[in-house]
């Protein structure tokens, strides 16, 4: 290894290994969160209901499973409050993280560009900025499942934590394609309303049995849906997230590989 | 091969490197092609070459934005790229926070940002905008601060690809003499890639000429320009060609076309002209290489303003009875007007070099790196009264 002055830098073809970008992005951590705190405080800018659009997505996506509860005789009634909100708040999470994250090819070519960064350092700056998202979905989560099922209910705490990951991983995932194949940034709010749609499906008990169930149930969302509303054991949760980090390991490699030359092309 | 003491040196060493362009539809294009270089610390390299030739691509690879695609850049310190000024900032955020962040993203602490914003800030001349958004700044303005904040950065190679027009000619003239200083007394290194041919001799002392990729030449900027300029003279066609009339040849009577200092020397123009053309007016500009104008040759100057042309060919000739210009490399620009305006021109032509050997005893050199004209004098020496 040759020596390096303090900031020096090699620039050779090797694609990048996994634990030099996290050790890069880690030396650059201050910056990560100056990055993501500037992001966060221009979200806001300019609307006139400024942080309540926080709350809005949860409350406007709760209104009509409200409706759907009240007016039928679905399975919806018989779910406690908590496991709604996380199982919402969950979706509602990772789906921002993936739209926060796919698109940063795409989006921040101009700056990534012209400045030397980490590979992850946009990836984890978004980590930043759905903060305070992320926060209040964990703590409705912890808080309702305290109050409803006692120290069991910190499951729904780690629920979030899953779903957020695999948001971040197939954010990585879809970003990481883009630039070969422009058409899954497309396709992604495609995925995201099949998403929804399946998670109401699966709050009202209406969910398809047999073989077409367990296809969907395949994916994670689904999988960690159906854990939540038939209060599967312990086992079920090891799965769901040895497949959800599986998947983020994965995307993160290949992100990380792929980083620097893949802009060329995007 | 450097000696030992100038690989201690060297802050960037570019190592058999090339990079090509993959394209979706299976073209690839082979940007870089096997460049090795070495910059030593505390020098100014620029990089010269037409449009296309690999210039910006360099920057990027040295830089660490792009990878290559064979060989490696080694660089001994902390780069900047001024490839774009501001970038990263953000239109919604004012000056300060703009500074802080771009502070943070070059690895400062809270209080080194603090005591260089303050420097910043009167260097840009902006401080009574920095509250506000940056939305609301002028174009000159978002580009004093964005550059004043790369400049005061603690970097110790700083990459500057055609952006140091910015401002008005003072703010210019400051960043330039920051520059300088950075290199100066801090040992700073730069690599620039530009067109403006005064800046670079103003930055740099050593050049690489780039051509497809390849690298065409290194050594001083004196001679690295020189042989670029030369070259370009043959490929560059006129660049305002008229229908009528077409200027054909514009050469010295001696090749090469060196002269001594106040010689005499012919200067031939051959036109082809393809109807009747009257009141024509041949203008011709002298340049030293560094793009200065230095004088100009006019037919008005010595009676007749104009000239008159029958189809056919016509050479013009120009006497010149003393070429009083100091030692240095010079070019002419040749432009044909009518009444209407210019009709035809050719840039760059006619390269010649002055020398002058006695001058090489003085002890103060300003003679043989300062082009301009010559005018004739005598110094005497009247002794008081005892």
């Amino acid at each position: 290894m040759e020596n390096l002055r303090p900031g020096g830098l090699i620039n050779d073809s090797e694609p990048q290994k996994l634990a030099a970008a996290l050790r890069e992005v880690w030396a650059l951590r201050q910056a990560v969160v100056a990055f993501g705190f500037r992001d966060l405080k221009v979200r806001y800018v300019h609307t006139k209901l400024g942080w309540i659009w926080l709350m809005l997505p949860l409350v406007l996506l709760m209104a009509p499973i409200a409706l759907l509860s009240i007016k039928t005789e679905f399975q919806i009634q018989s779910l406690h409050l908590t496991k709604l909100l996380t199982i919402l708040g969950g979706h509602i999470l990772s789906s921002g993280m993936v739209q926060q994250t796919a698109s940063i090819w795409v989006n921040q070519k101009p700056f990534l560009n012209k400045i030397n960064l980490p590979v992850l350092f946009l990836p984890a700056s978004r980590l930043v900025v759905v903060i305070p998202e992320w926060s209040m979905y964990s703590l409705i989560a912890l808080l309702g499942g305290i109050l409803a099922e006692g120290a069991d209910g910190i499951k729904y705490f780690y629920v979030i934590q899953i779903f957020m990951l695999f948001g971040l991983g197939l954010g990585l995932l879809i970003c990481t394609l883009s630039h070969r194949y422009r058409d899954v940034l497309h396709a992604l709010p495609l995925l995201l309303q099949f998403q929804l749609v399946v998670v109401v499906i699966q709050l009202a008990g209406l969910g398809p049995s047999g073989d077409v169930m367990c296809l969907l149930l395949a994916y994670p969302p689904f999988f960690l849906v159906d854990t939540v509303i038939s209060d599967a054991s312990l086992v079920n949760y090891c799965i769901a997230t040895v497949i959800v980090f599986a998947l983020f390991y994965l995307s993160l490699a290949l992100y990380s590989k792929y980083a620097k030359n893949a802009l060329e092309r995007v | 091969m450097p000696s030992s003491e100038f690989e201690q040196q060297t802050l960037i060493s570019v190592e058999d490197v090339s990079k090509v362009y993959a394209f979706k539809d299976g073209q690839n294009i082979q940007a870089l092609c096997n460049i090795c270089l070495k910059v030593p610390k505390g020098t100014g390299l620029a990089l010269v070459g037409p449009n296309g030739c690999g210039k910006s691509t360099l920057l990027r690879l040295i830089a660490g934005i792009s990878k290559p695609t064979s060989g490696r850049i080694v660089s001994q310190g902390k780069v900047a790229a001024l490839i774009d000024p501001g970038a990263g900032f953000h239109p919604e955020l004012n000056g300060w926070e703009n500074l802080y962040f771009y502070g943070r993203l070059s690895g400062l602490s809270d209080k080194e940002i603090r005591r260089l914003s303050v420097e910043i800030i009167e260097f840009s001349g902006i401080s009574n905008f920095l509250h506000r958004p940056l939305k609301y700044y002028s174009h000159g303005m978002y580009l004093r601060l964005a550059f004043s904040a790369a400049v005061f950065m603690p970097y110790d190679i700083l990459l500057i690809d055609e952006i140091l027009a910015v401002g008005d000619l003072q703010f210019q003239q400051r960043c330039i003499a920051k520059l300088l200083d950075l290199k100066e007394k801090e040992g700073r290194t730069f690599v620039i890639v530009s067109h403006q041919t005064q800046l670079l001799y103003q930055l740099c002392e050593y050049g690489v000429w780039l051509e497809k990729g390849m690298i065409k030449k290194t050594g001083t900027l004196d001679n690295v320009l020189e042989e670029y300029y030369t070259a370009q003279l043959s490929v560059e066609n006129a660049h305002y060609e008229s229908q009528f009339i077409d200027i054909q040849m514009v050469e010295w009577d001696r090749k090469p076309s060196v002269y001594h200092t106040g010689e005499p020397a012919l200067l031939s123009l051959k036109l082809a002209i393809s109807e009747v053309m009257e009141n024509i007016q041949l203008r011709i500009n002298v340049f030293d290489i560094k793009e200065n104008f230095i004088t100009h040759l006019d037919p008005g100057l010595s009676g007749d303003s104009s000239l008159n042309f029958k189809p056919g060919k016509a050479t013009v000739q120009v006497h010149l009875p003393a070429l009083d210009f100091f030692p240095g490399n010079y070019f002419l620009r040749v432009s044909v007007y009518d009444n209407r305006g210019l009709i035809s021109r050719i840039m760059r032509i006619a390269h010649f070099h002055i020398i002058n050997n006695s001058w090489n005893k003085m002890v103060n050199a300003h003679t043989t790196i300062r082009t301009g004209v010559f005018l004739k004098h005598q110094f005497s020496i009247i002794p008081l009264g005892e």
